[in-house]
């Protein structure tokens, strides 16, 4: 319907200084830094590093790079720190999977996916000074010499089973930057030091305790790391102040330098202040973990009294709070992650996900949403910025005008914000033995997982886990067609099965076997990651580490847990349904002909194939049978998950989100019984298999929402497409809203929303240079389409777009 | 037993054929044929059986199991219409859904239960369902059990309608209906006798009917077909007949085409009108001809 659109009240136009800062982002091309890998290198070559004990070596570690790390302030700038040495700059983790990248160096520039830039001399300085001191000293290294039993790691190395991303590092949590912002490092400091006097006056001497006396200590030397890191910033803007020509310019930088001189070092006195805090922050605890999933956590609600306070006193306008927060989307989109080719299809669009969560529950159960809320929506509406990952919380008592608010902002493009549902997700944490206003409390993490912020250690991305090749080793006796080998346990032979029970019980053993085996890798990854490299200034923004005196790899933190994915739902219910109708019911085809016809990948057997796509019901189409099995798959995953304990005395907790690993792991899939052909993309989070949702966007939901999201604590991910067009204006956004709302009160926990046709689409592919700035949402992460792999970028065109006329 | 309904179609999350998000229904029949159908396979009131030969395979089992030897493999045809009795055996055996059955036969409380999926989505937007067609006051009969049993659950039930029906037979309904979706084509009936296969008389009555019993709302709606209703001389006369009833807002339906491809694959009168699309200044233009004349024109 027409209506007259609602003009926004402001527009880029009116942030110059926002609009020349975006411009100089997006037109800056993406580069390795390797100074920190140069400086973390430096300082681990040392002699006297092996005599210190391992916490207080990485603070010292840490403290070294940031000693050295290049200091860069960028016109315009008001908000400054560079997380690298580049104005976009991917950083390397040689201790980690940095190491992957070795062979690949000399092509890194010209490689199709994800190519970065690299200068010989730097290429030359990783070749000969850097990579080869690393070589006896990564951690997967270490995990498979001293840790781990073979199997796990063997399986990893495989490909197509599961993806420990903990070997890269584990990072995906929302710090304590409430509590940076409220008492400063010094504050921090203090703390840590009161902590070792209590224990130095301690008469009985408690081993327990002095070993948190190292912690403490190194919490200290880390927090001093960071406080020179940004006095650096602080002489950086006045020697540039002096030689400025520019008044205002000039008086810009010494108001810089000014802030500089007291945060983090001190609690912050302003909004800026707090931001530039953070920000200084993100980039220390960048050089300690690794990129992914830094994240902010619910910022409107920590900075509404800093930003309340300012407006109040008449020293900030809603603009300048607008400008401010663009200059940290914009510091925040200035990374990104250096993977190897094989990892970049597995993670393509280079996703780092720093989130931030706007709105939903306060901890007393009040709605949260302030104008800080709306003023993140607004920032986000005018720079389409990589980072942050904006996600919106809403449960059933948000404002209308807020829940709008955030439809219309998503309309816009670019896939954000994501929503999430406190009604649903609130309750299902509490089962997990989270208390209630810590709960209310919850953030978004990378993605879409989710977690208690600044109290939780959550590894909330530890493994992606592929399901439908447990239902084909299910259906070949432990043996994997692909892989033309013997991997699961041997469940026994299929023609064999009798009922539904027989396949579902031969699926439920090959998820338990893998589940284990992913397991015991993680454990022996996470004892890696606590002997090898701990996190102390992480620990010091995560709250219980300081009280127990222990780093969060060794269990510090209030909550641990360990997060894991299982990928490809929607492949395995879709089987399941033709199994039971073809098989059992309907007896149409026997066991030993679907087996033949998924051998010879449906060549030779179009009838069945048909059969399989159009007459079985597909999950995505609110039909009772495939819905059925999804839940039943989604359940046995989340089962065989929750049974296991990680080695920082916390438990496992399964989820549904796939990144772009539902098209790396189907190509370990051969052809299977819902109809999908061998190697093809597997579904990706819980969202149906591509273009087989087809009644429309009601129907897809309702699907959706019948699986039991109380058990998928680490979050899932639901991918819905519009063309643009199609709920346009203020009726739209209403329609929208109402839509998603029904579908919340149906229990989904999460959606995220595409509004960009084909037609864009497939323009932007062939000419990526036209759309510089066209991003879309990608998994749990939005990304600029130009950046993502040929085969990701064509599935996003092939995802079922609802539209109608 | 109440009679069977037949459905072509169900059609869920349609956002412009009432408020709020809706489920639309099609039934089939339609005692017009307007040239510029857009749902053809919905004229014609019994079950018949489509044929898309893209789909085909060209596997032949629906020769096999066709007792009345009805099925050729001539170029595009796959149906010898004369001799198909629609017993649909063919469809049954069509994995690849090349052919298929159009219209399905329903009982008041199946048709129901479908109708209700979406409940969720009709609360929350304030939507419902919506009875299209072909022309659902052609099975009147059914509509007598099926819509007391929507009301029963408080649907919201919008009905669509050519306004080519016995107002004695649908009046005991309207209260059942909260809104009528009401199509005016052309006031000249020498023009609507040409456009559509019937006189306008009984539709324009229908209409003034309908209006003086305010049971329940009324949105008139205009097609608007370039050369064929879109001319001038037919919006005038549309926009005075409006006037004269006192009626202040009509809803614009530009032509396309997209109904046009589904000729083909069925046994239809029609052939596709194959015109261009009408320019958004064109459709500026009219609804400016509305608003001038104090009607509020709203456009999709």
């Amino acid at each position: 319907m027409t209506e007259p659109s609602v003009a926004p009240e402001r527009t880029i136009a009116s942030f110059p200084r926002l609009s020349r800062l975006h411009d100089a982002l997006l037109g800056a091309k993406k580069e390795v830094c390797i100074q920190r890998a140069r400086y973390l290198t430096d300082y681990m070559k040392g002699a006297g590093v092996w005599f210190e004990p391992p916490v207080v070596r990485r603070a010292r570690a840490i403290t070294h790079i940031l000693r050295n790390l290049e200091v860069t302030i960028y016109p315009d700038e008001v908000l400054v720190g560079g997380i690298t040495s580049k104005r976009i700059g991917a950083i390397i983790y040689p201790e980690f999977i940095g190491l992957l990248i070795w062979p690949e160096l000399g092509n890194l520039r010209e490689r199709e996916v994800d190519a970065l830039q690299i200068s010989d001399e730097e290429i030359k300085e990783l070749d000969q000074e850097i990579f080869p001191f690393w070589l006896d000293k990564v951690l997967a290294w270490h995990v498979q010499e001293f840790l781990s039993p073979p199997e796990p790691l063997s399986l990893l190395f495989k490909g197509g089973f599961f993806a420990l991303t903990e070997a890269a590092g584990i990072s995906h949590t929302a710090p304590d930057f409430e509590k940076l912002i409220e008492v400063g490092l010094e504050g921090i400091k203090e703390e840590a030091g009161e902590k070792i006097r209590e224990l130095d006056q301690d008469p009985a001497g408690d081993a327990e305790k002095l070993r948190g006396r190292s912690f403490c200590r190194a919490v200290e030397i880390v927090c001093d790391g960071v406080i020179g890191f940004a006095q650096r910033y602080h002489e950086e803007a006045l020697r540039l102040a002096e030689k400025e020509t520019d008044p205002q310019r000039k008086s810009e930088l010494l108001e810089i330098a000014q802030i500089c001189a007291r945060v983090p070092a001190k609690p912050a006195n302003s909004f800026r202040e707090a931001l530039q805090s953070i920000w200084f922050l993100e980039i220390a605890l960048h050089q300690e973990n690794y990129e992914q999933a830094l994240c902010l956590g619910r910022a409107d609600q920590y900075l509404y009294p800093y930003y309340r306070r300012d407006l109040q006193k008449g020293l900030l306008t809603e603009e300048e709070a607008i400008e401010l927060l663009g200059c940290l989307f914009i510091k925040m989109s200035e990374f990104v992650p250096l993977f190897s080719v094989n990892l970049a299809l597995l993670f393509s669009g280079f996703p780092a996900n720093p989130a931030v969560t706007l709105g939903g529950m306060m901890p007393e159960g009040l709605d949260a949403t302030n104008r800080l809320s709306y003023l993140f929506l607004e920032t986000r509406e005018l720079i389409k910025t990589r980072h942050p990952n904006l996600h919106a919380r809403v449960h059933k008592d948000s404002p209308g005008e807020y829940f709008e608010r955030v439809c219309e902002v998503v309309k816009g493009g670019g896939g954000m914000p994501a929503l999430m549902n406190d009604d649903v997700i609130i309750p299902a944490l509490m089962k997990k033995g989270i208390k209630e206003e810590d709960a209310r409390d919850y953030v978004v993490i990378g993605c879409v997982e989710i977690s208690v912020p600044r109290k939780t250690f959550g590894s909330t991305d530890a493994a992606l886990m592929s399901l439908p090749i447990c239902l084909e080793m299910a259906l070949n006796n432990g043996y994997s067609p692909v892989l033309q080998e013997e991997i699961g346990p041997k469940t026994g032979d299929p023609r064999a099965f009798r009922n539904m029970d027989h396949v579902l019980d031969a699926f439920r053993q090959q998820v338990a076997y893998l589940v284990e085996q992913m397991v015991i890798g993680l454990n022996s990854m996470g004892i890696a990651h606590r002997e090898l490299y701990p996190s102390p200034l992480l620990s010091a923004l995560t709250q219980g580490c300081l009280d127990k005196g222990q780093d969060v790899t060794a269990g510090g933190a209030v909550y641990n847990f360990t997060g894991v994915q299982g990928v490809g739902v929607a492949d395995v219910a879709d089987s399941l349904a033709a199994i039971d109708q073809l098989v059992f019911r309907e007896k149409r085809v026997t066991m030993g002909e679907l087996l033949k016809a998924l051998e010879d990948n449906f060549e030779g057997h179009e009838q069945l194939l048909h059969l399989i796509r159009n007459r079985v019901p597909k999950y995505g189409n609110d039909d009772e049978l495939p819905d059925m099995y999804a839940r039943k798959a989604a359940e046995i995953f989340c089962q065989e998950v929750a049974r296991h304990s990680n080695p920082r005395n916390g438990v496992y907790l399964p989820g549904f989100l796939s990144m772009t690993n539902h098209k790396g792991l189907g190509k370990f899939v051969a052809a299977l019984p819902s109809g999908r052909k061998a190697l093809e993309t597997l579904a990706n989070g819980v969202s149906p298999h591509d273009g087989w949702d087809k009644k429309g966007p009601t129907a897809c939901l309702k699907s959706v929402a019948k699986l039991d999201y109380s058990q998928a604590t680490n979050g899932v991910a639901v991918n819905l497409k519009f063309a643009p067009d199609y709920l346009k204006g203020a009726h739209g956004t209403k329609t929208l809203s109402s839509l998603i709302k029904a579908y919340f009160g149906l229990g989904g926990m999460h959606l995220q929303l595409n509004f960009i046709d084909e037609q864009t689409l497939l323009d932007a592919q062939q000419d990526p240079g036209k759309y510089p700035g066209l991003m879309v949402r990608v998994a749990g992460y939005s990304a600029y389409f130009a950046d993502l792999a040929k085969e990701v970028q064509d599935e996003i065109i092939a995802r079922t777009e609802h539209c109608s006329l | 037993m109440p009679e069977d309904g037949i459905v072509f179609d169900l059609q869920r999350f349609s956002l412009h054929d009432g408020p709020g998000i809706r489920t639309v229904i099609f039934f089939k029949g339609c005692p017009l044929c307007c040239q510029w159908c857009q749902n053809p396979e919905g004229l014609e009131p019994r079950p018949e059986i489509s044929f898309s030969k893209e789909k085909c395979l060209g596997c032949q089992e629906c020769q096999k199991v066709c007792p009345v030897r009805a099925i050729v493999f001539e170029g595009t045809k796959r149906i010898d219409r004369q001799v198909c009795d629609r017993c649909g055996k063919c469809v049954e055996v069509c994995y690849a859904e090349a052919l298929r059955i159009v219209g399905k036969s329903y009982t008041p409380a199946e048709l129901l239960e479908e109708a209700m999926t979406d409940m969720p989505f009709f609360v929350s937007s304030g939507g419902g369902i919506t009875l299209s067609g072909g022309e659902p006051t052609c099975q009147a009969d059914f509509l007598t059990s099926f819509l007391p049993l929507c009301k029963e659950k408080e649907l919201h039930i919008a009905l669509e309608t050519c306004g080519c029906f016995v107002y004695e037979e649908l009046e005991p309904l309207l209260s059942c209906v909260d809104l009528i979706l009401y199509d005016i084509k052309a006031i000249d009936p020498v023009l609507h006798q040409k456009l559509t296969g019937r006189s306008n008389k009984t539709i324009l009555e229908n209409l003034g009917k309908l209006l003086k019993k305010d049971e329940c709302a009324v949105q008139v709606r205009v097609p608007l077909i370039p050369t064929l209703t879109a001319t001038d001389e037919n919006l005038k006369a549309i926009l005075v007949f409006l006037k004269e009833h006192n009626i202040t807002e009509v809803s614009l339906l530009p032509y396309h085409k997209m109904g046009e491809s589904k000729l083909e694959g069925i046994d239809s009168p029609l052939r596709p009108l194959n015109l261009a699309r009408m320019s958004e200044q064109d459709l500026m233009n009219i609804s400016a001809l509305f608003r001038n004349a104090g009607i509020k024109a709203l456009t999709y």
